[in-house]
């Protein structure tokens, strides 16, 4: 047995856009060890929730559409299987959680029959047993009275129960993968903290893998064993975190460590990347973070770098990855 | 709840007072009356006429004919018809059950067009399906009833005599007859009532399906029925039984005029003579039963809300 449970393999997904068809996910590869934690990073529209509902097959075609690739999961390609076989391996096999509680679950069923009915479509037992594993998942996930809980109504609980129970019903039926879609970025400080361990504890005691995606580098530090970094639709960079937090190589990487604020220094501005993420429709021809990028010179504007490979599982699509000490950072 | 639905009923009090004043200013606006009426014809002279009105009391002014009609309302007394002496309330307990199934028939039927059209719509969204029947709704919103009521007097009755063209036989004289003489006006009814839902159910559940708990539903693993049904519809209910109400509400007028249209002996018939005859003991007292039906109506409308959607409540404000 293989030691990945996921490979997505030169991954495209495109979308129409006032008719043309544009792509927002192009060349991503990656793999996802069985166990462990990899969080997908970027920022807003650089493609990680459309990746993550690729893995789902959850991508609305039309407008959007999976181009080219594979994903392979425990060595079955999902994108070749029947809508049939796709809906055995979704919520069994691999399960999402999303970034909205407030809008995730059914207003018009309670909690417990949203629960069930997940258990109900992948295992064979009755509504009552299918309610009893429900409330136990509820207590599971630390939810509080879940007896009662399980008879409420999504309006009746807080933002950060309702992410307990969307939990909940991810994990109902023991999934290999979890797909958490910035689980917490609804949700207060504080909370988060609990729902994050949540999921770290849930994975510990389950054998499950997950893919965390954020725009938060706390999170991932804290979180992740390694971290893929995307931008406008490409992975720039994948390392496990040490080598992420303690020797990036692209500048894109740099760029957003040096934007976390630290308590420890006194500065009058906080730094920021110039410049937006360019729109899929203009993408530059060379490399997309060139117009961004401190370093960018004539090869990156005409040359598309591709990923090369530094050793250890560290990939970099940079021209200079590696050189960049010599050019000054 | 019991007490929310009490207090609705209790509201509905002051709107039907309103209504009757409205109503009783206006049909007394109109030029004539039933003295004219009733010896204009017969060609009767000028104080003829007037000796009936004073009889009659339509001499006295509006606001003590209006309280000498409400004081006895009031009394549950709802007068008697000025042309033939009969009492209101016999015309009316007479003449509703006509005008109340053909409703319910033509909500019926158009509840069992328009809902699984107005969803297949939805689901077959800009495919040819879809813009065929959102076409054929556009139509027959457009299209109005009597007309529509015409075309088929015209195909069904007259080319391929398969119908009659009009007349209402009461089911207890003939059975078959009754609802052969029932068919076309449902059926017209029904289509223009059913294209306004097929509408609303088609934005509903798109407007649904776009919804994250959707998602949810797929990533579950959920299959399409399950989705669909389940999870789709039964939210999209709340905005497709609120357009059926308020289209039961205007349909009411639509009644009036297909009963008309195939001399049907219903309150809208009924209605539609008393306004041409100026007898306006008959016009209030229809006017009045219909607007408790159209409160009863909306009362229905939102106990059943409740039974959909467990945020809605009626005690809360």
């Amino acid at each position: 047995m293989s030691e990945q449970l996921v490979e997505v393999k030169d991954l495209k997904v495109t979308y129409y856009q006032n008719g043309v068809e544009t792509p927002v996910v192009r060349n991503v590869s990656f793999e996802i060890k069985k166990n462990e934690t990899l969080g997908l990073v970027g920022e807003s529209g650089s493609g990680k929730s459309v990746t993550s509902k690729a893995i789902m097959r959850l991508i609305a075609e039309p407008p959007g559409k999976i181009a080219n690739g594979e994903i392979l999961f425990e060595g079955k390609n999902l994108l070749k299987m029947k809508e049939k076989q796709m809906q055995k391996v979704r919520g069994k096999d691999i399960a999402m959680i999303f970034q909205e509680p407030m809008t995730s679950l059914n207003p018009l069923y309670t909690c417990g029959s949203q629960i069930a009915e997940a258990i109900l479509l992948h295992n064979k037992c009755s509504k009552q047993e299918a309610w009893e594993r429900a409330v136990e998942i509820l207590k599971m996930v630390g939810v509080p009275s879940p007896e009662k809980r399980a008879q409420s109504y999504p309006h009746e609980l807080s933002g950060g129960m309702r992410q307990r129970v969307m939990i909940a019903i991810a994990l109902s039926c023991n999934p290999r993968l979890l797909i958490a879609d910035e689980p917490t970025t609804a949700l207060d400080p504080t909370i988060q903290a609990q729902i994050l361990k949540l999921i770290h504890d849930m994975q510990k005691e389950k054998d499950m893998s997950v893919l965390l995606i954020t725009h938060d580098m706390g999170i991932v530090a804290e979180n992740c064993d390694r971290v893929a970094v995307m931008y406008a639709g490409q992975i720039l960079e994948i390392a496990d975190v040490k080598t992420i937090f303690g020797n990036p190589a692209h500048p894109y990487t740099i760029g957003l460590l040096k934007a976390i604020p630290k308590l420890d220094e006194k500065v009058d501005r906080l730094y920021n990347i110039r410049g937006m993420v360019p729109r899929f429709n203009e993408l530059p021809n060379g490399c997309t973070f060139g117009p961004r990028c401190d370093f960018c010179d004539k090869k990156c504007e005409e040359e598309a770098p591709q990923l090369v490979n530094m050793g250890d599982g560290h990939l970099v699509r940079c021209h200079y990855a590696g050189y960049l000490p010599e050019r000054g950072i | 709840m019991v007490s929310a639905i009490v207090k609705k009923i209790l509201w509905s009090i002051p709107l039907l007072l309103l209504v009757s004043m409205i109503m009783f200013g206006v049909i007394h606006m109109l030029p004539g009356n039933a003295a004219l009426v009733m010896l204009g014809d017969a060609g009767g002279s000028a104080e003829q006429v007037q000796k009936l009105e004073e009889s009659m009391g339509l001499t006295d002014p509006l606001y003590v004919q209006y309280f000498h009609w409400i004081s006895n309302f009031v009394k549950g007394d709802m007068g008697t018809s000025y042309l033939t002496s009969q009492p209101v309330a016999k015309r009316i307990v007479e003449r509703l059950p006509v005008t109340l199934e053909l409703i319910v028939c033509s909500v019926v039927l158009a509840v069992i067009i328009g809902i699984p059209i107005g969803i297949l719509c939805a689901v077959k969204r800009n495919k040819l399906v879809d813009y065929i029947m959102s076409t054929i709704a556009m139509i027959g919103v457009a299209m109005p009833q009597f007309w529509l009521g015409i075309l088929f007097v015209l195909l069904f009755s007259v080319d391929l005599g398969w119908l009659p063209a009009s007349g209402y036989v009461t089911f207890a004289t003939n059975p078959m007859r009754h609802i052969q003489s029932m068919i076309m006006p449902s059926v017209t009814l029904a289509l223009s009532l059913a294209a306004p839902i097929i509408r609303q159910t088609r934005s509903a559940m798109l407007d649904t399906l776009s919804q994250d708990y959707i998602m949810t539903a797929k990533a579950k693993g959920q299959n399409s029925v399950g989705i669909f049904v389940k999870h789709a519809l039964r939210n999209a209910l709340v905005p497709v039984i609120t357009a059926i109400t308020s289209q039961i509400n205007g349909m009411i007028g639509g009644v009036f005029v297909i009963e008309t249209l195939f001399l049907m002996p219903g309150m809208g018939k009924s209605m539609v003579d008393a306004i041409f005859q100026r007898d306006y003991p008959i016009i209030m007292g229809i006017a009045m039963v219909v607007v408790s039906c159209i409160v009863l109506i909306n009362l229905i409308t939102d106990i059943i809300y409740i039974f959909i959607d467990p945020r809605i409540s009626l005690d809360s404000k």
